[in-house]
């Protein structure tokens, strides 16, 4: 078997991490959207976060916004 | 007898029984690792009140252990599709800039009693990631995205869990298109008949081989799915159709063989009708005949594949993939034989091997 390696964020986590990537706010103050379909983040609501453009990215709990993200991961 | 002796002859007694018990214990935790990850988080999930590890630690085994469950059960059907064990590692803050250089996604788990979001984004990445890499490229998007999510279902099923529930519920009836639901649909059927993994992932997987990198086009996608409507033809076959076995493609060639009762053979042909008719395919140019056997005719599969192997000239190589043939409510033990008819060195099937 191949170890595959999937990097996660607990939720007793989520704040710090947020906070350390210095979007924490944007994200409190409502101003983060979900890369693939424009969908308002929350913290109740935001499922991963990710690189791109130089920019810290986010993807929405949408099924289709997830396997858009790992389209993208693995193009 | 005092109580050094007694200590002395407990202990002689336990000795080499407790070597035995270290053996089992070794081989169990080898054998059924996935096991061992799920009752450990059924046992650290008793003590989630006690610290964040604690529930980092019942998630990460929880979704470690389903997924190498559900892994292994594809690999009875096919081995090396999905060879992996997926393990999490677990973030707490990050620099910025290591993130930005890093290009890693960071998904999220949730603490929440139902462990069953955790787990479909785990089996969403996983599959994804691991699923035909080298061909997915050539596929349709309809049928690329149909595959991924035929699978990820299968494996939500192999997982034991009842997420494959809250998937129907929230992923294929909510947010699944009327055209991707209509090829899951050929795509249920062909897994029932046990064509799914065996054969259709089989050859797009080798397509990967075969094309070597070429640059993805319509042709190629065009081919892939006319094969899938082929074996979804057969599949859905009523008792006495004449449906066509034989599918000649620019890049995919295969013949498949109904052992006895049903298809162009009844047993009392005998195996030199099978041989005839595979000697026949490689005339046609079919790289790859699959022979089907259900329920009694299971072992008439194996020896006719075994009498094929024998006498033909051309096959050089089988492989066998056991599953369960589905019929309306009856699951009936089956068996795909893959016979490998090239003997060239080129041969796809050895480069895969």
């Amino acid at each position: 078997m191949i170890r595959r390696n999937m990097k996660a964020v607990h939720d007793d986590d989520l704040i710090a991490l947020l906070k350390s990537l210095q979007c924490f706010d944007v994200i409190e103050t409502k101003r983060a959207q979900c890369h693939f379909c424009g969908k308002t983040i929350t913290l109740n609501n935001i499922e991963a976060v990710f690189p791109k453009d130089s920019e810290v990215c986010f993807c929405c709990g949408h099924i289709h916004c997830y396997e858009e993200l790992i389209k993208l991961k693995n193009a | 007898m005092n109580e050094a002796n007694i200590f002395e002859l407990i202990g002689s007694v336990v000795k080499p029984g407790g070597w035995v018990v270290l053996a089992f214990v070794v081989f169990a935790i080898l054998k059924y690792t996935e096991n061992v990850f799920l009752i450990a988080s059924k046992f650290q999930k008793l003590f989630v009140w006690a610290g964040s590890n604690v529930r980092k630690k019942t998630i990460a085994n929880d979704i470690r252990g389903r997924v190498l469950k559900a892994s292994k059960r594809l690999t009875k059907e096919k081995s090396g599709l999905l060879p992996y064990d997926l393990k999490i590692v677990w973030v707490k803050d990050e620099d910025r800039q290591t993130f930005l250089d890093n290009n890693e996604i960071i998904v999220r788990m949730r603490n929440s009693a139902d462990p069953t979001v955790n787990y479909i984004h785990a089996i969403t990445e996983y599959v994804k990631s691991g699923l035909i890499p080298g061909s997915k490229k050539y596929l349709d998007e309809n049928l690329l995205l149909a595959t991924n999510l035929s699978v990820i279902r299968k494996l939500l099923l192999f997982g034991g869990t009842t997420a494959v529930n809250y998937f129907d519920e929230n992923v294929y009836n909510k947010e699944v298109s009327r055209d991707v639901r209509s090829i899951m649909g050929m795509l249920r059927s062909i897994d029932d008949n046990g064509m799914f993994i065996q054969v259709l992932l089989n050859e797009f997987e080798k397509l990967a081989v075969k094309l070597n990198d070429v640059l993805p086009c319509q042709e190629i996608s065009k081919e892939a799915f006319e094969f899938t409507r082929f074996l979804f033809n057969i599949a859905s076959r009523k008792k006495g159709d004449k449906t066509k076995l034989r599918f000649v493609g620019n890049l995919i060639k295969v013949n498949i063989c109904l052992a006895v009762g049903e298809g162009y053979y009844s047993w009392n042909d005998g195996n030199a009708k099978y041989r005839e008719d595979i000697d026949n395919s490689y005339r046609y140019g079919i790289d790859t005949v699959y022979i089907y056997g259900m329920g009694s005719k299971t072992d008439a599969a194996r020896e006719i594949a075994d009498y094929v192997k024998e006498h033909s000239d051309f096959v050089f190589d089988y492989t066998i993939y056991p599953h369960m043939h589905i019929s309306g409510l009856r699951k009936i033990n089956a068996v795909c034989v893959e016979l490998l008819i090239t003997s060239s060195e080129n041969s796809v099937s050895k480069k895969l091997g």
